[in-house]
C-alpha cells in the first residue's frame, strides 16, 4: 500500500513534460470514473438521509403541501410511547434468541473443521441453503408449519396425541414473538456457521502442535487457541447478527404484521405502520432515525473490529 | 487437530453423523414439507397433511405459474435484478477503481460518504425514498425501484472494488499508461481482468440482495404488472388464504432460481457472503 503510494508519488513529481495538464486531466478522469456512482447514490440514498432528519422535526401526513416545524416533539413523543419501547424491546429479545444460531454456528463448525467427518462438504451446502432464501418464503413457509389448521406441527402434534400443542403458535400472543424469532433463526446458524469456519481456518495448525506438546487436552486447546482465535470473528458475527435483528421487517410483516396485540412488533413494522398507514411520516422519520442511530453505533463497533481483522 | 486420522467406524463418528444428520434434516424439511404440500390438492392435506401425497398434483405448478401470476413476477424480478447488477458491477468497478488508484481532492471524502451508506439500513430509508421516488414521478415504474436498489447495494460494492484494486500493483497501471494506453483502457483491460473473484464477490452480494428484496418493491410498486417475486408471493399469500396448496406450490417455484444460482455457483456463493461480512 504504502509502496504503491510511493510509486505514484515519484510518477507525479517525474512526469516531466507538462506536468500541470496531465495531472488536471487525470483529476477530470478521476472525477468521472466516480461521477455515475456518486449520482445514483447521492440522489437515492445520501439525500433521503438528509431528508429524512428533516422530516423527523416535521409534522405532516404526507399528502399537504404544508409540513409544520415541531422541533424535538416526534422525539419526545416516542421516547414517552409504550409502543416505541414495547417494538424496541421484542427487537432485544429477538437479539438474545439469536444466541442460539450463534452457538449451533460455532457447534458445526467445529465439528466440519476438527473432526473432518465424512459427507462435510454436503453438510455445509445443506446447513447454508436456508440462507439463500428470499425471507418472504421463508414467512410464508413457517406461517404455514406454524397453522392451527393447515400447519404440519400441529398435524404432528395431534397425530402423537399433545392436542395441547396444536394449537396456532403465531395466532397466540405468548408464543409468537419466540416462534417467530425461530423461523428467522432456520436461516442463521448455516451462516454463521460459513463466518466461523472461515475463522477457524485463519487457525495457525502449528498453535495446536505446540499445544499438544505442552499437554493440552481437547478443552485445553479450545479454550487457549480456538477460541482467542475466533474472537474477532465471533465479534463479527455478533454484530452483524445484532444489526440484522435490529432491521428485522420482511418475515414479520409477511406473517404477523406485528399482530397479535402488538406481541410481534418491531421497529421496522412500526415505521412502515406510522408512516404508510397511519400517514404520521414525521413520527415515522424520527424512529427511522432512532432505528438508524442504533444501528450505527452498532457499525462503527463493527468496523473498528474488522480493521483490527484486516 | 487436522493430524487426526478420519476413523470411519468409531462410536464418536457415530455420534457425529447422527448430531450433522439431525441438523441437515432441520435444514431441509421446512422446504421439504412446502413441496409435498404443493404436490396434494386441498382435500388430500387435511386427510394426510405428512405423508407422501396419493395422487401426485403436478398440475398445482402449472396454476401457480399461469393463474397466479408466477410467470410475470418471474420475470419482473428477472428485469429488476439483471439491470441492478450490471449498472453495480459497471459504476462500483469505476468508483473503486478512481478510489483506490487515483488521486484527486475529493477522493477522501467522497469514500467517507460511501462508508457511510454502509451504516443506514433500508428500514429507516424507506421514508425518504419513497417520497424521492414520489417528486421524481418514479412512484410504481421499474426504475423507480431499480435506482434505490442500485443506490443501496453501491456502498458495500464501492467498498469491497476499492479494496481489491489497493492489492493490486500501481505499477501496472504506470506501464499501461507509459505504452500509451487510456486509464479506461487500463481500468477495463488489464485492471478489472485482475479484479475478477472480488467482482464476483460483489455480484453474489448484489443478487442476492436485489432478488430477495421486499421492503423497496412493498412501498415502491403498486401494479401488479409490475411485481417481483417476493411482493408477488406476499400478495398471494392474502389472495389464496384458503387454497393452501396453490400457495405452497407458488411457493416452491419461488425458491427455484436462488436455489439452482446458489448450487451452480457454490464456491462463489460462500466465498462472497463470507468476504462480504469481513471486508
Amino acid at each position: 500500500m504504502s509502496r504503491m503510494r510511493k510509486q505514484t508519488g515519484i510518477a507525479a513529481s517525474g512526469a516531466m513534460p507538462a506536468p500541470p495538464i496531465q495531472k488536471r486531466r487525470m483529476n477530470l478522469t478521476a472525477y468521472l470514473f466516480v461521477l455515475p456512482a456518486f449520482a445514483i447514490y447521492a440522489v437515492f440514498l445520501l439525500w433521503p438521509t438528509v431528508r429524512l432528519v428533516v422530516l423527523s422535526f416535521q409534522d405532516w401526513n404526507g399528502l399537504n403541501a404544508t409540513r409544520t416545524w415541531i422541533g424535538l416533539n416526534n422525539y419526545l413523543e416516542l421516547l414517552n410511547s409504550s409502543e416505541f419501547w414495547g417494538a424496541l424491546s421484542h427487537n432485544l429479545l429477538w437479539v438474545l434468541m439469536a444466541a442460539f444460531p450463534i452457538l449451533i454456528g460455532l457447534g458445526l463448525a467445529m465439528i466440519l473443521h476438527s473432526l473432518r467427518p465424512s459427507g462435510s462438504g454436503i453438510y455445509r451446502v445443506i446447513y447454508f441453503l436456508p440462507y439463500t432464501l428470499t425471507v418472504v418464503l421463508v414467512g410464508i413457509v413457517w406461517k404455514w408449519i406454524y397453522d392451527p389448521v393447515w400447519g404440519p406441527l400441529s398435524a404432528f402434534f395431534r397425530a402423537v396425541g399433545l392436542k395441547s400443542l396444536s394449537h396456532g403458535w403465531l395466532g397466540d400472543a405468548s408464543s409468537a414473538l419466540p416462534a417467530l424469532a425461530l423461523a428467522a433463526n432456520w436461516t442463521g446458524y448455516g451462516f454463521c456457521m460459513m463466518l466461523f469456519l472461515a475463522g477457524l481456518g485463519h487457525i495457525d495448525p502449528l498453535l495446536y502442535d505446540s499445544a499438544a506438546i505442552d499437554g493440552a487436552n481437547t478443552w485445553q486447546k479450545f479454550r487457549h487457541v480456538t477460541l482467542p482465535g475466533l474472537a474477532n470473528t465471533l465479534n463479527v458475527v455478533i454484530l452483524i447478527v445484532f444489526i440484522a435483528t435490529v432491521r428485522v421487517f420482511d418475515i414479520v410483516y409477511v406473517t404477523t404484521r406485528g399482530g397479535p396485540v402488538s406481541s410481534t412488533e418491531v421497529l421496522g413494522t412500526l415505521i412502515h405502520r406510522e408512516t404508510f398507514e397511519s400517514q404520521d411520516v414525521g413520527y415515522g422519520a424520527a424512529l427511522s432515525v432512532m432505528t438508524a442511530l442504533i444501528i450505527l453505533l452498532a457499525s462503527l463497533a463493527y468496523l473498528r473490529f474488522r480493521e483490527r481483522e484486516a | 487437530m487436522t493430524q487426526r486420522a478420519p476413523s470411519r467406524f468409531t462410536l464418536t463418528s457415530a455420534a457425529t453423523q447422527l448430531v450433522l444428520l439431525t441438523v441437515a434434516a432441520f435444514s431441509l424439511a421446512p422446504l421439504a414439507m412446502i413441496w409435498l404440500a404443493s404436490l396434494k390438492s386441498n382435500a388430500e392435506l387435511t386427510t394426510n397433511p405428512l405423508g407422501l401425497p396419493r395422487a401426485w398434483k403436478f398440475s398445482n405448478f402449472v396454476d401457480a405459474w399461469q393463474t397466479a401470476h408466477l410467470d410475470s413476477y418471474f420475470f419482473n424480478s428477472v428485469l429488476t435484478a439483471l439491470p441492478t447488477l450490471v449498472v453495480v458491477l459497471v459504476t462500483a468497478g469505476l468508483a473503486g477503481y478512481a478510489l483506490a488508484m487515483l488521486k484527486f481532492r475529493a477522493r477522501e471524502p467522497i469514500f467517507a460518504l460511501f462508508l457511510f451508506g454502509l451504516m443506514v439500513p433500508s428500514v429507516s430509508l424507506i421514508v425518504p425514498v419513497y417520497y424521492t421516488v414520489v417528486e421524481l414521478g418514479l412512484l410504481d415504474t421499474r426504475p423507480g425501484l431499480i435506482l434505490p436498489e442500485i443506490a443501496i447495494a453501491l456502498p458495500l460494492a464501492v467498498f469491497i472494488m476499492r479494496s481489491a484494486f489497493r492489492d493490486l500493483p500501481g505499477e501496472l497501471r504506470e506501464a499501461v499508461l507509459i505504452d500509451g494506453g487510456s486509464e479506461l483502457d487500463c481500468f477495463r483491460l488489464v485492471m478489472l481482468p485482475l479484479a475478477r473473484p472480488a467482482l464476483s464477490t460483489v455480484a453474489v452480494l448484489t443478487f442476492l440482495g436485489v432478488w430477495n428484496s421486499f421492503l423497496y418493491p412493498l412501498v415502491l410498486i403498486n401494479s401488479d404488472t409490475l411485481r417481483t417475486m417476493p411482493l408477488g408471493l406476499a400478495y398471494l399469500q392474502g389472495r389464496y388464504v384458503t387454497n393452501i396448496v396453490l400457495l405452497a406450490a407458488a411457493t416452491s417455484l419461488t425458491s427455484i432460481p436462488t436455489i439452482l444460482i446458489y448450487i451452480i455457483f457454490q464456491r462463489q456463493f460462500i466465498r462472497g457472503i463470507v468476504e462480504g461480512s469481513f471486508k
